[in-house]
């Protein structure tokens, strides 16, 4: 026993040393917390960013609406709503962004929702793909939908995040052993704790690190002068796959979202989200995504039908942004969702009930850089 | 658990034993508390009849207290596992002839391991009525022998010949062995972790989206579905045969290298042995084995891959499963050359024939064909599946490619070739290799744990 001790020791000496930051830094920052219900239950500020887990907001974010008292404005979408703020309204809001990524989810979400539970108003993102056969075809798929936000993402692998922490660490990225989890917004997860990125109460994302590494113009942003975005485009991969056409059963889609929020006296608001100018140059250029203009006219007529709005901000000229604001080829910032919304109320949109545009001017006005008007 | 069973409960055997269950049963509970008592009703029942039996000198009598011990078990698992099955298919056989049933199926959860341990108490009380062992007296024992915690859940099923007498004598612990379990744990992690979780990822995006996926995509799912099951469940059989070696127990070897087998009769004495072993003893057999002749043969090998089918799961993709490969065992019955291959392939070479790869990939081809049933949702699915990998999209590019998976998937097969003479496929190292070279290989196995780790997913035979 004592020669099979002695090996055991002497094998795991180097694992031990080895494991012990990455588990330093997996505890320290509650990255393996991953209680969603006292998350939910939280009064103080958080913010939620989990580098082992991508899916793990969904359903936290449906069990919020699910379990809170109505809210009278949801958005509700990709990655591409997220940038709206509860501060941009004057009404109760949530954000339900990264939640959504076909055109055949909004329903299902909307119904998974108790009745009493679905907000007054709800602002969607269009994506351009998802109007693209090539990117979602539309055919249904064998898993339940909804299990995608009902069902809790516990698919963590923080063992992946060892080799990652022993990258940060020998790149001196932080501090392992001074890593501060109780700040003045209380972090949980590697993301939110170390860069600052997650999510926020509202449901909206702190862009965190990335936002620090605009200013800076760090080079090792994400998509640093759009080529991670140009490289897709090229190669019609990841969201850019080439297509001439509006997918018919796209507007299929969007008749059964436009008929179901009629049905349940849901006042829907739906755009097309911003695309950089660069990135919208090379795609009208490359002329194999062109049926990236058709889809607002073929939309609008759906829309029209039922009475309700819907904007094309495809442009960022058209809300008077410019790629300074955009945090990426297809994400806008803070500032442009701002903006957005202003060219929405300037349209006379249903959102004025909710909002008071000149308030939102001033904001605006005092906004704290490029990317970010209310901070944290 | 190593440390108090060896240290503070090896005072005596009694203690040690009793420290098993406890762990068992904690093991057992932390999943789903509420079905312990289906575990130590059957341990109690099976522990009383064997007793009965052995004490019985009548003959018919002996027989009916087996025949309560069949019904008590295979009633447990047809209850849990295939009442809705049968339901379901009553209704459909009904209304084929007109008439409407209605009836409600039942949200039944299926106690975890239940097709595990039933099978396990059955061959205990199939036994004493043979005569093959005696009863043990000793509850703790029995107790530790259905729920010993390593292989409650998945397996191997053991046979009480094998594993009851080792709870019965003192336990020794013995260096060579704790540290083989080990290097057949850290085997069984990688096969697990990164094997079967990264296959997992790609075979589940296209089985669960096959509609969207040309021919050759389809058939590197079905790739990737027969690494993953191998590496999820033959991983699991390593890290329990493993940890049970650390314990000082020997449990029976359950994979022995399938995929370098030659036909499929190799295969099947090769995949989940002790599932195999145990139907060729308990229905096969029975049955009459191969003493009957030629169509006797086929008619049991028929019999036995059926029932195999439909015990792992009320779902006719399953039996469909057990049927083609009976289908596929019919040539070498009727050629009688279904114990052609009884050795090692390249026993005393490094490398194999031409003629034994083409027979292994033969053989492997049919078996991945199979797993389309076995992982379908059903058998629409299954056949759409099957049609499209032979229609002409198989020579399209295949939309979903993984090279990194492929060139683990070559790294795991390399090795086990190289230990195919032995347990497990790191067994030969303690016996060549210096201790130096083999520390690094082990932390090479480590470092390709944390740096390939799939996403996280449940043991297949789980749900079994």
């Amino acid at each position: 026993m004592k020669r099979f001790l002695k090996t055991l020791l002497i094998f795991s000496i180097p694992i031990l040393i080895f494991s012990l930051p990455p588990l330093k830094v997996l505890y320290s920052t509650g990255e393996l917390y991953k209680n969603s219900d006292a998350v939910i239950a939280l009064e103080q500020k958080y913010l939620l960013g989990y580098a082992s887990n991508d899916d793990y907001h969904r359903n936290l974010k449906w069990k919020y609406l699910k379990i809170n008292p109505q809210k009278d404005l949801v958005a509700l979408g990709s990655s591409r709503v997220l940038q709206f703020r509860a501060e941009m309204f004057d009404s109760s809001f949530y954000n339900a962004g990264y939640i959504i990524s076909s055109l055949s989810e909004y329903v299902p979400f909307l119904e998974s929702l108790p009745k009493e539970k679905q907000p007054q108003y709800l602002i969607i993102s269009l994506d351009q793909w998802l109007f693209n056969s090539d990117y979602d075809s539309l055919v249904k798929k064998k898993e339940k939908i909804e299990e995608k936000w009902t069902v809790p993402s516990m698919n963590f692998y923080p063992l992946k995040l060892y080799i990652r922490i022993w990258k940060d660490i020998l790149s001196k990225t932080y501090n392992v052993w001074n890593i501060e989890r109780e700040q003045e917004i209380l972090r949980y997860g590697m993301y939110a704790t170390i860069f600052d990125y997650g999510y926020r109460n509202d449901g909206s994302f702190d862009y965190g690190i990335e936002i620090v590494r605009h200013l800076t113009n760090d080079t090792i942003m994400n998509d640093y002068n759009f080529k991670d975005t140009r490289r897709k485009l090229t190669e019609g991969t990841e969201f850019f796959q080439f297509g001439d056409k509006v997918n018919p059963l796209a507007l299929e889609e969007l008749d059964k979202i436009l008929r179901y929020c009629k049905d349940n006296n849901i006042v829907l608001i739906g755009f097309l989200p911003p695309i950089s100018d660069k990135v919208n140059h090379w795609l009208s250029t490359s002329g194999k995504h062109s049926y990236i203009p058709k889809i607002y006219p073929e939309a609008l007529a759906y829309f029209e039908k039922y009475n309700f709005e819907l904007y094309d901000f495809t442009h960022l000229k058209n809300i008077h942004s410019s790629d300074d604001e955009a945090l990426d080829g297809y994400h806008g910032s803070e500032v442009a969702y701002l903006r957005l919304l202003l060219k929405m109320l300037e349209n006379n949109s249903a959102l004025n009930k909710t909002t008071d545009i000149d308030r939102l001017k001033t904001d605006l006005k005092n906004r704290i850089n490029d990317f970010e008007v209310y901070g944290d | 658990m190593f440390a108090l069973y060896w240290f503070v409960f090896n005072r005596s055997i009694r203690w040690q034993n009793g420290f098993v269950v406890a762990a068992s049963y904690f093991f057992y509970g932390f999943w789903d508390w509420r079905f312990l008592v289906l575990l130590v009703f059957s341990t109690l029942v099976d522990f009383s009849l064997g007793l009965l039996i052995a004490k019985q000198e009548k003959q018919k009598k002996r027989k009916l207290l087996l025949l309560a011990s069949i019904i008590t078990n295979i009633g447990l698992l047809g209850f849990f596992k295939y009442y809705n099955f049968f339901l379901d298919n009553f209704i459909t056989a009904f209304s084929l002839f007109g008439t409407e049933i209605t009836a409600h199926s039942l949200n039944i959860i299926l106690p975890l391991g239940i097709s595990f341990y039933t099978f396990q108490t059955l061959s205990y009380t199939i036994d004493i009525y043979r005569k093959k062992i005696d009863p043990s007296k000793d509850i703790i024992a029995f107790s530790a022998f259905v729920s010993f915690f390593p292989q409650l859940v998945a397996g191997p099923i053991e046979r009480a010949s094998n594993l009851l007498p080792q709870f019965k004598n003192r336990r020794t612990f013995d260096y060579s062995k704790a540290v083989d379990g080990l290097r057949q744990i850290l085997w069984g992690l990688f096969k697990k972790i990164v094997i079967a979780d990264n296959c997992a990822e790609y075979a589940n995006q296209i089985f669960n989206n096959s509609a969207d996926y040309s021919g050759s995509s389809l058939l590197l799912g079905a790739l990737f579905f027969a690494f993953q099951i191998y590496g999820d469940f033959s991983g699991y059989s390593d890290i329990a045969i493993g940890s049970a070696r650390l314990l000082g127990i020997d449990l029976m070897r359950n994979f022995a290298f399938p995929y370098f087998s030659r036909d499929i009769a190799e295969f099947w004495r090769r995949w989940h042995i002790s599932l195999s072993t145990w139907f060729r003893d308990y229905v096969y057999i029975p049955f009459g084995g191969s003493q009957g002749g030629t169509w006797m043969k086929i008619r049991n090998t028929f019999i036995i891959f059926l029932v195999s089918g439909f015990w792992h799961g009320a779902n006719w993709t399953f039996i469909v499963w057990g049927a083609l490969n009976a289908i596929f065992f019919l040539p070498l019955i009727l050629t009688n050359s279904n114990r052609n291959n009884l050795d090692i392939i390249g026993q005393n070479s490094n490398l194999p024939k031409l003629k034994e790869v083409l027979m292994m990939l033969g053989t492997f081809l049919l078996t991945v064909l199979v797993w389309i049933f076995f992982r379908a949702e059903n058998l629409t699915h299954a056949f759409s599946f099957l049609v499209e990998i032979f229609s002409s999209s198989l020579f399209n590019a295949p939309e979903v490619f993984s090279l990194e998976t492929i060139i683990l998937i070559v790294i795991l097969l390399a090795i086990e070739w190289m230990g195919r003479t032995h347990q497990h496929a790191l067994a030969h190292l303690g016996l060549t290799w210096k201790r130096d070279v083999r520390f690094i290989f082990y932390y090479l196995i480590v470092f390709a744990i944390l740096w390939f780790a799939g996403e996280e997913q449940e043991f297949i035979y789980f749900q079994f």
